[in-house]
């Protein structure tokens, strides 16, 4: 996998992730400055909408791809001994894919 | 490969004098591990808001002490300078501001919003 998604893959893919996220923080702050969220009903109601949903599942699979990129050049930069580098490259994969399962649960709770 | 085998390394790091836009490019590292690091208590903090009433109130409740407010005002610091300095990188990447000195000053603002970010989220009531 990090054969075929190295150097110029990787590198498309942060800065595809980021822009998605640079659009989604700005549209967000703007959206809970203008309708502040009263209580929990109103919040899980504005989950249930299916832009919400579509948006919020493209935001938490930037967030991945870009977090899985940024980690991995720390630690290609920082770690030399091969054995470590694997080690921590492996647990950053489990780690992120930890993630994504619970993410994917905390969206079919809420739909 | 042998004759460099005993050049000397400089490194004490406080007396290095680092331009901005190295700062800033250290701190853009940073903050990215910071938010790296906040991923799962944020995915937490969501899955009880959404849970139910209880859960909605205990994460609202948590977000107004002290301690957790400190820590969203560096993660709001995280957050703003991460953002406007890859922004700054993709503008570079588009050719804009490569120069030297368009380059420092785009690297001080970014620099100083983040700081305003910082105090901002310190500030907020």
């Amino acid at each position: 996998m990090s054969h075929q998604i190295s150097g110029l893959r990787a590198w498309m893919l942060q800065r595809l992730s980021a822009l998605y996220l640079a659009g989604y923080t700005l549209w967000a702050t703007v959206f809970f400055l203008l309708n502040p969220i009263p209580d929990h009903a109103a919040w899980h109601a504005l989950w249930t909408q299916p832009a919400m949903a579509i948006g919020a599942t493209l935001l938490f699979v930037a967030l991945l791809v870009h977090a899985w990129v940024g980690m991995r050049d720390v630690i290609l930069d920082y770690v030399r001994w091969p054995l470590l580098r694997l080690a921590l490259l492996a647990l950053l994969w489990t780690w992120l894919l930890v993630l994504a399962v619970w993410l994917v649960r905390v969206l079919i709770g809420v739909m | 490969m042998t004759p460099h085998r005993h050049r000397p390394v400089f490194f004490h790091l406080l007396q290095l004098q680092l331009p901005v836009t190295a700062l800033v490019s250290i701190a853009h590292r940073l903050s990215g591990i910071l938010l790296f690091l906040a991923l799962a208590p944020a995915i937490w903090l969501l899955e009880r808001s959404l849970a139910d009433a209880e859960g909605f109130a205990a994460v609202r409740h948590a977000l107004d002490g002290w301690p957790m407010h400190l820590a969203g005002a560096l993660l709001l610091w995280a957050l703003i300078h991460h953002l406007l300095a890859g922004l700054r990188l993709l503008l570079i990447d588009a050719e804009l501001g490569v120069e030297r000195r368009a380059a420092r000053r785009s690297a001080w603002w970014v620099g100083i919003a983040g700081l305003l970010a910082l105090g901002l989220g310190v500030l907020w009531p």
